[in-house]
């Protein structure tokens, strides 16, 4: 499938706590964005993908598709989504697919919920809560524990991911770290949220909207677009590892995800330019370097505080700040800063010569807590 | 914007298929669900990944096991908490072999480890009932596990 099917158009609303716009206006203009941005006409969209699973969207955003499909994998979804858009184009479905979110929970808009109304976010089963495993900063300290007893992790390294990644957004307008610079000694100091993560351990909820536009190779070089080719994608379950009862050593099942996407790809991971890889927490971006074998297990920790994640690293990380500085679109945010750097859009913080690149995603649990779904996609400006 | 907290869904549904489980520890009694064929014990009620749910049936389990993972929760969630935080919320692995989520007692936080070795103790809860918790091994052993007779 490499090179036959592209992204030729994206759109980000502004991102950012408690902006006051509903969710189907964040979609709107997420996808007017993007329409613009690939100079296409609105009836050209025949296929809709949308990141949750209200209905409602066509008449307000004015658009005919052939088919509107909801499609939840939590924070997995815009890998998901991707891949189901694949699989469209390639039975001839339709021809440019939009695949879109748009959340604004800081604003109190959350489908399916009364305005105002929050929950804890129980990640049900097992019973958990009723032992005040409440959220998902404690759902994820229970990985890091694992790692920092296991491999002697500190939260000094934890700290690297969250100072590195404030460094990027330094000079990123528009993320949440914009012109904010926080130190190795201010992560030390922030409040304790669930042991080891502390607040800058921990990534906030932002209102915003993302719409990528993907269609065929073919349409996308008529277009007189630069095309990012979707090279490869591969799924993973992490509940394989609860049942194996070894989970809590995978920050989800990466291994199919990656094995699959390269595959497809023809790539190796040492092909990779750079990684956008989803960031909920810290811990998540050091298991998730480990998995992919850009060093060895155990090594994480060490690998991030030595500058790994720089662009003059080993393998430049999260360049838009991510989730934990940059802003949280449900999965998307990877994907914004992928696009934008294989455009060489990427500002201060561009990867020279970049060609390939990882994107991850993670969410959704099976029903138990850390039995994430993951998403592997290889972005690239080659066919 | 006004901010309603809504308790997470812990209550037991009517028919639940763990209600065994919870009734039994009201008799201070700690179950296990477990394969009748190839005897893989689970928790909660499971579907035996070889072969299904028809042969799933409670038993007695030892009620100790060893601690996997842990975190000391610092930020208090439910208010009903507030006074309890940070308390520490493990995974043991049970010597049956499944996972169990739980609270650790009788020990400081800065003192869990992996690996750290766990019994069963009872605590009465006032939204729950009776709850099996977990603590260090004592010489006494877990608190009145199996059904007598």
């Amino acid at each position: 499938m490499r090179g036959k099917f592209a992204i030729v158009g994206m759109g980000v609303t502004q991102q950012g706590r408690r902006l006051g716009v509903s969710d189907l206006e964040l979609r709107r203009q997420a996808l007017e964005l993007a329409l613009e941005d690939a100079s296409l006409p609105r009836d050209a969209v025949d296929g809709y993908i949308h990141t949750w699973m209200t209905g409602e969207d066509h008449r307000y955003l004015g658009l005919s598709p052939t088919f509107s499909w909801g499609l939840w994998a939590g924070g997995a979804t815009a890998g998901a989504s991707l891949a189901v858009a694949a699989g469209a184009l390639a039975t001839g479905q339709a021809e440019v697919i939009a695949c879109v979110v748009g959340l604004a929970p800081t604003s109190g808009y959350v489908p399916g919920r009364a305005p105002g109304v929050t929950t804890f976010g129980n990640y049900s089963h097992g019973y958990a809560a009723r032992y005040g495993l409440i959220g998902a900063a404690a759902a994820h300290a229970l990985h890091a524990r694992w790692h920092m007893d296991h491999y002697d992790t500190t939260s000094e390294q934890l700290g690297a991911v969250a100072v590195t990644q404030r460094d990027y957004a330094l000079t990123r307008p528009g993320t949440q770290g914009y012109g904010k610079p926080i130190t190795l000694e201010d992560h030390q100091n922030s409040r304790m949220i669930a042991d080891p993560l502390r607040r800058l351990d921990v990534c906030q909820d932002t209102d915003g909207g993302v719409a990528l536009l993907v269609t065929t190779a073919e349409r996308a070089r008529e277009m007189g677009v630069t095309p990012i080719y979707i090279q490869g994608f591969g799924s993973g379950q992490n509940i394989r590892h609860w049942h194996n009862r070894d989970i809590f050593g995978y920050h989800d099942d990466i291994q199919p995800a990656m094995s699959r996407a390269l595959k497809l790809a023809g790539k190796s991971i040492a092909d990779m330019d750079f990684a956008c890889l989803y960031d909920p927490f810290t811990i998540s971006v050091i298991m998730q370097l480990e998995a992919y074998g850009f060093c060895k297990p155990g090594h994480g920790g060490p690998f991030v505080a030595e500058g790994a994640m720089r662009l003059d690293g080993a393998i430049p990380t999260n360049m838009g700040g991510g989730q934990l500085s940059g802003f949280y679109a449900a999965g998307f945010t990877p994907f914004v800063e992928a696009v934008r750097q294989l455009r060489g859009d990427g500002g201060a913080n561009q990867v020279a010569s970049a060609t390939t690149a990882l994107v991850s995603s993670h969410g959704l649990n099976a029903g138990i807590q850390n039995s994430w779904s993951h998403q592997t996609t290889i972005l690239g400006l080659e066919p | 914007m006004s901010k309603t907290d809504i308790p997470a869904p812990m209550a037991l549904a009517p028919g639940d298929r763990d209600t065994p489980f919870w009734e039994a520890c009201a008799r201070s009694e700690f179950l296990l669900h477990r394969c009748d064929i190839c005897g893989r014990h689970d928790w909660p009620a499971s579907c035996c990944v070889t072969h299904g749910a028809a042969p799933m049936r409670w038993v007695p389990a030892s009620g100790m096991g060893v601690v996997d993972t842990y975190t000391a929760v610092h930020h208090a969630y439910d208010p009903a908490m507030a006074d309890e935080v940070p308390y520490t919320v493990a995974v043991i692995i049970l010597d049956e072999g499944p996972f169990f989520h739980t609270r650790l007692l009788d020990v400081a936080p800065e003192a869990v480890r992996r690996g750290l070795r766990v019994e069963l103790t009872w605590r009465d809860t006032p939204q729950f009932g009776r709850m099996p918790y977990f603590r260090p091994r004592t010489a006494n052993g877990p608190e009145a596990m199996a059904p007598k007779g």
